[in-house]
């Protein structure tokens, strides 16, 4: 959870001052609420920009994610930090959204399979001038969606295989397969 | 190419486990022998070293617009206090009804609720002459059920309870509602108490659901259009049991089983509709 940690190693006053915000919106304060919004609200829309590829789902993704932390903030025992439970939550709600637009696949492995790797010389499914390079950033969002979301948790975010799997309720052997396969087609796309 | 006993195809299998710490150290030193030995591979790990630094530091994005007004509208719902009966989760600002998961239940319910009391309250009006018989005997002696605690105001129920004649003024919705040409007959006192309670109720929950249909509205494009079709299909319904329970109210001001039935469908509109101003875009 680099990432994650990353976001949370600012001061210890720092720490201390959103902690006692999410105790406040906790108990209904919603200027605390709005303090975390706007602390947060970077972090969360990078994790669902990156993980949907597209940045208006992904801004309402994002209003998704803080209605319902506001929902669930009475759930939150501060086992751990705010933004560890908010980073979860929001890639859980990018995840079940996943799932209500994409019940037409049932299987992890399936989402990509016609987009194979055949179907990625170059750069996914976009025409690019020759020459052309891609940054990583865009370069994420043209993988395909199963590979994109497995590379965004573990490399952008830091999550482990086995959380991984276990938030998209498979096996730790797809998640690095999907990763490698993620990690291959961003160095080709990136090395054009 | 081979070296040792590694070799090109062995090192892209180990290449994901070697990344992960995952191999022993004998597997380990024989991808790093390859590695400094093979150019491909060399130039593989380290493509793949350097990806991984990379996407690990990518910057954080921006929202393009200011998210906190949408956000802020949705957990913001104005709330009318909402008395015992209310099944709502919302009855304080820190709560707000976990509307994803309940929506569906809720529709259905509204649904069937609504139904109900469209085929109650024509029964209600049908059988009105029985139930006056009933309520004039009920209303004055047992107290309702509080179910709409007014913010500013007292308990219409209390002000239907209260003896004497009522305090309606010139011109008042009290005055409105029994002028209506249903209601010719001469309003008793009771009834104009009646009257000016239900008035006094409709217009609380009609401010909620003004200000609910306003943020239904900003918030239609972002809904599943099915979603939305299936609410106000049911808002239909209620609106029906609504429009005939007022009906039925200005014929039979006196019937405590209209006047709850009135209570329950509104109850129920506001209800629904914040579960359609809090849904979730798309769901």
């Amino acid at each position: 959870m680099a990432a994650v940690a990353t976001l949370e190693a600012t001061t210890p006053s720092g720490s201390h001052r959103f902690d006692a915000d999410a105790a406040l919106a906790a108990s209904g304060d919603r200027a605390a609420f709005e303090r975390l919004y706007r602390k947060h609200v970077n972090r969360v829309i990078s994790l669902c920009a990156r993980m949907v590829a597209d940045r208006a789902r992904a801004e309402e993704l994002t209003q998704d994610v803080f209605v319902r932390a506001w929902e669930k903030l009475h759930l939150f025992r501060g086992d751990s930090s705010f933004a560890t439970w908010l980073h979860r939550l929001a890639v859980n709600v990018v995840l079940n959204d996943r799932k209500a637009e994409g019940r037409r696949r049932t299987r992890f492995e399936e989402e990509d399979e016609e987009q194979g790797m055949d179907g990625f010389v170059g750069v996914v499914g976009m025409p690019l001038a020759p020459g052309d390079l891609l940054d990583l950033e865009k370069a994420i969002t043209r993988l395909p969606p199963g590979a994109r979301r497995v590379f965004t948790l573990h490399d952008v975010e830091g999550y482990k295989h086995e959380e991984i799997a276990e938030m998209l309720g498979v096996t730790t052997g797809a998640t690095k397969a999907q990763l490698h396969r993620a990690r291959m087609l961003l160095r080709e796309a990136l090395n054009r | 190419m081979t070296t040792g006993a590694m070799n090109c195809e062995r090192f892209n299998d180990q290449l994901m486990d070697y990344l992960e710490h995952d191999v022993d150290a004998a597997t380990r030193a024989s991808v790093e022998h390859h590695a400094v030995t093979c150019v491909d591979c060399g130039a593989l790990l380290a493509d793949i070293r350097k990806l991984r630094v990379d996407a690990a530091k990518l910057p954080e994005l921006a929202p393009s617009r200011d998210l906190w007004s949408g956000i802020a509208a949705r957990i913001e719902t104005p709330v009318v206090p909402i008395g015992t009966g209310a099944t709502s989760s919302g009855a304080g600002e820190g709560n707000v009804p976990r509307a994803s998961r309940r929506v569906v239940r809720r529709v259905l319910k509204a649904a069937l609720i609504a139904a109900s009391l469209v085929a109650a309250a024509m029964i209600g009006y049908g059988a009105r002459d029985t139930e006056r018989e009933v309520a004039q005997i009920v209303v004055p002696t047992v107290p309702m059920e509080p179910s709409v605690v007014a913010p500013d105001g007292p308990l219409p129920t209390q002000i239907a309870e209260q003896p004497g004649p009522a305090a309606a003024t010139p011109g008042s919705v009290a005055d409105r509602v029994t002028s209506t040409p249903a209601a010719a007959a001469p309003a008793t006192p009771r009834a104009v108490e009646v009257q000016l309670a239900v008035a006094k109720l409709s217009a609380d929950y009609d401010r909620e659901i003004a200000r609910l249909r306003v943020l239904i509205d900003q918030r239609r494009s972002q809904l599943d259009p099915t979603t939305v079709s299936v609410i106000e299909r049911n808002l239909a319904v209620i609106d029906t049991a609504i429009a005939e329970s007022r009906r039925a109210i200005v014929n039979d001001p006196s019937s405590r089983f209209l006047i709850e039935f009135l209570n329950q469908s509104l109850r129920d509109k506001v209800e629904l509709m914040r579960t359609a101003a809090l849904l979730p875009s798309r769901t």
